[in-house]
């Protein structure tokens, strides 16, 4: 394995991949902190002593992993979403081979793929591209994104990530396909149009 | 070989039979010729601006309509008069002659003026009075020209370009006693100063013996003649007074015509270049006649279809001078109007110059109707549709508004559903989360919105969410979801206004303040909860029905974000045993407590049954 530094961030991701063996599976704050803390100490150890500090994780956890789309949450369970796993496997493979890093950039990951394939099937989408964007409800807008009324800001933050990341890969793999064009035009007048800016959460 | 001329003579018309038949269409109607005698009398103020080249004020054009009663001595009398004055070359000139088009303008060809033929005054005066006069005084001189009993006109004896003073002419007119009454009303100083100064001079119409109409009748024909298309507009900007033998004079108000709600803005349209009209096409607009304008408007009160303000209810076409050339009751502008209800709510006011082509003039003498050919059939038929767009969409509208009645009245159904489900979930919750989490009492917690939590970066809505229990600046929500209706009831978040949805959105919707206030609304707009509406009426166990099923909706919902919240893994197995269990639950306290909500057409509220 090449040295290579590691954010705290991908650090905590690194340690969530390991304990759910690379799954979506949901994962016990506790548990988390300890995964972390045995595979780097130096990072995760209470100030002079050789036991866990938990407060290093919960703030990463809960803000910039979580509005990146990397991570879910629920009553203190943590799970990696596809675009974590994604993001740490391309995390690995960096730290790992750096020619493998090339040959996927040609490519769209499969989570990407799925995220693309349910954009397309959105009513948002459709009603876009078919020149209806009048048309377009701010319930269509929870559905494009994948959330909900309920979504927390990070989380919806994070999906909005994700969802861009997918159709940025998207454009850069396949720059002349139309439809990914209009997917595109469409993310960004979801999120700068001012009928929708009650049902988005601000920044 | 050359072709044979014809050898010209001049046309010979017996002219009294002409006059009499092109009269028939002033027959009766009082206020028509009123409204003649109006436009009149503006124009001799337009004349009298356009040959002195200046400006006369709305303010300065005062005309006094006068109704005289029968006496001992006197016949019934009608009388409109006006300061402007004209003389007696004015007379000879112009008003003797029939079918002019310059009459109004007396020359003055670029004069924009009310009158179009000049027959319209005349016609009224020979034809619905037995006799008649004009008297014109200007200049110090008086001239009185008429019609007699056997519909002749001319001078009278003695009264053609007379020489008498200002006050002797006021007197042989009838309307010295009017003049001192005329001066007391503030609004007619600059009359009063004109005469100060001895620029003295009037014209008096009057008509003696009208046909069919008594003068105590006056009120109802002031009353109309203020609505009439041809003089609706001059009273709306000049001085018109009204009144009886020697009472007050009453200014005539213009009717104000308070638009319908939802509808106050005036529709404008362009009228198209080119109709169809069967397989061919009508101009409407060319290189000399630019392309016309259609404006429509709505009245909060509909007008009659009979009675004073019908005559509101119409479309006038209006010149490209100032007057009206035509004006047509909606009601008579074809069999392809739809919605004739509402249509009683609606005017409007069409200007399309081509209309005025000399080579194709369509305004006829009377000037109430266009004349029919192809391109009037056309221009009517789009005005019609036009019409037609306005009236379906207040329809709509109208059926929106009764739907929102419609689900008011459900509102004690909705009432009556909500404290079921505070009762249900009070009870039930308990058992079915109890001891989910440790130290949890498993009862449904108070609804807390966004909030940060403690120790946590972010703390999340919900009874409880991440973050719950100890969070700060929480938006206190409701204990229970609230469950209210769209479209009908009024939003807790916005006071005085509603949700509105639309048929796409889910059946039971949330915005992002309703979730942190734990509210819920039903989608009255559904494509289904439409039906059930429109087949059976929100009285019906149907609809009712339906609610219920939204309560189920939320319900559920409910429960699985509170599964999510205590931490419990929602694999696909747990969720269809949650389901399971809160359907079971959930339809045995239905089946229990809304027996009479659910199967009896007779429910009431309260779970009681009107017997």
């Amino acid at each position: 394995m090449k040295k290579i530094s590691l954010s705290v961030g991908d650090k905590i991701l690194a340690a969530m991949h390991e304990l759910s063996q690379g799954s979506t599976k949901p994962l016990k704050y506790e548990d988390i902190v300890v995964a972390a803390w045995k595979k780097f100490p130096q990072d995760f150890s209470l100030r002079g002593y050789e036991y866990p500090d938990s407060s290093d994780i919960h703030k990463p956890l809960y803000g910039p992993l979580k509005s990146k789309g990397f991570v879910r949450t629920a009553n203190k369970f943590f799970s990696l979403t596809d675009h974590g796993l994604a993001y740490m496997g391309h995390v690995l493979q960096k730290v790992g081979d750096t020619k493998s890093v090339k040959s996927q950039t040609k490519r769209l990951g499969r989570d990407e793929q799925a995220e693309i394939e349910k954009l397309f099937q959105s009513d948002a989408f459709k009603l876009y591209e078919s020149g209806e964007k009048d048309k377009i409800l701010d319930s269509d807008i929870y559905a494009f994104f994948g959330v909900t009324v309920r979504t927390g800001k990070n989380e919806f933050t994070g999906r909005i990530s994700v969802v861009e990341s997918a159709i940025e890969n998207a454009c850069r793999v396949f720059p002349t396909d139309t439809r990914i064009k209009i997917l595109r035009d469409l993310n960004k007048y979801l999120l700068t149009d001012e009928k929708f800016k009650t049902a988005i959460p601000q920044k | 070989m050359k072709k044979p001329k014809i050898k010209k003579i001049e046309a010979v018309i017996d002219a009294k039979s002409a006059l009499d038949m092109f009269g028939k269409s002033f027959r009766f109607d009082h206020v028509k010729g009123l409204a003649e005698w109006l436009k009149n009398s503006v124009d001799a103020y337009l004349r009298d601006g356009a040959e002195q080249k200046i400006h006369i004020p709305d303010s300065e054009q005062v005309i006094v309509v006068r109704f005289r009663s029968k006496t001992k001595t006197d016949p019934i009398c009608f009388e409109c008069i006006d300061f402007s004055g004209t003389n007696h070359d004015a007379i000879n000139n112009n008003f003797a002659r029939w079918f002019d088009r310059l009459a109004a303008k007396r020359g003055l060809k670029e004069l924009k003026t009310y009158g179009g033929h000049g027959n319209g005054g005349k016609f009224f005066m020979r034809q619905m009075f037995q006799t008649s006069r004009f008297i014109t005084y200007r200049n110090g001189y008086l001239s009185i020209f008429g019609f007699d009993e056997d519909k002749d006109y001319g001078f009278l004896d003695g009264f053609e370009n007379k020489r008498v003073k200002p006050e002797e002419a006021l007197k042989i007119a009838g309307v010295a006693d009017l003049i001192p009454k005329l001066f007391e009303l503030p609004e007619a100083a600059a009359l009063r100063e004109r005469f100060r100064l001895g620029d003295i001079r009037f014209t008096v119409v009057s008509g003696i013996k009208p046909v069919s109409v008594g003068a105590k009748k006056y009120k109802n024909l002031l009353h109309r003649l203020r609505v009439h298309p041809q003089a609706r507009n001059i009273v709306q900007t000049k001085l018109v007074y009204g009144t009886l033998d020697k009472g007050n004079l009453m200014r005539l108000e213009p009717e104000v015509i308070k638009p319908k709600a939802g509808f106050e803005e005036p529709i404008v349209f362009d009228i198209p270049e080119q109709l169809p009209y069967g397989s061919e096409y009508i101009t409407l607009a060319n290189e000399k006649f630019p392309k016309g304008k259609f404006i429509l408007y709505t009245s909060e009160e509909p007008f009659n279809r009979y009675g004073d303000r019908a005559a509101l209810n119409c479309v006038n076409f209006k010149s490209k001078d100032i007057g009206i050339i035509a004006s047509y009751k909606i009601s008579e502008l074809g069999g392809a109007l739809r919605n004739y209800e509402m249509t009683e709510f609606v005017y409007g006011e069409c200007e399309c110059p081509i209309l005025e082509d000399p080579e194709n003039d369509l305004v006829l003498n009377d000037r109430e109707h266009l004349a029919k050919t192809e391109r009037s059939d056309a221009l009517l038929w789009w005005i019609s549709e036009r019409i037609n767009d306005l009236t379906d969409k207040m329809v709509e509208q109208t059926k929106l508004e009764q739907q929102q009645i419609d689900l008011k009245n459900t509102s004690i159904f909705n009432d009556f559903l909500n404290r079921w489900k505070n009762n249900f979930m009070s009870k039930v919750y308990g058992e079915i989360f109890a001891g989910i989490n440790p130290g949890d009492a498993g009862g449904f917690g108070e609804g807390e919105g966004t909030g940060k939590g403690k120790g946590e970066t972010e703390g999340e809505g919900g009874s409880t969410a991440e973050g719950s229990g100890s969070g700060e600046n929480k938006t206190r929500g409701n204990k229970y979801p609230l469950v209210l209706l769209s479209n009908s009831d009024d939003d807790p978040l916005n006071p005085g206004n509603t949700v509105s949805c639309d048929a796409r959105h889910p059946l039971v919707y949330q915005r992002r303040q309703d979730y942190e206030h734990n509210i819920y609304w039903i989608n009255t707009q559904a494509p289904l909860a439409h039906k059930i509406r429109d087949k059976y009426n929100t009285e019906h166990v149907r609809w009712r029905e339906y609610m219920f099923q939204r309560y189920v909706d939320i319900i559920i919902k409910q429960t699985i974000h509170e599964l999510e919240k205590r931490g419990i893994q929602l694999t696909a197995d747990e969720i269809d045993n949650k389901f399971d269990d809160i359907c079971k639950r959930l339809y045995e306290s239905a089946t229990k407590e809304l027996e009479p909500f659910l199967f009896h057409d007779n429910f009431i509220s309260n779970g009681k049954i009107k017997i």
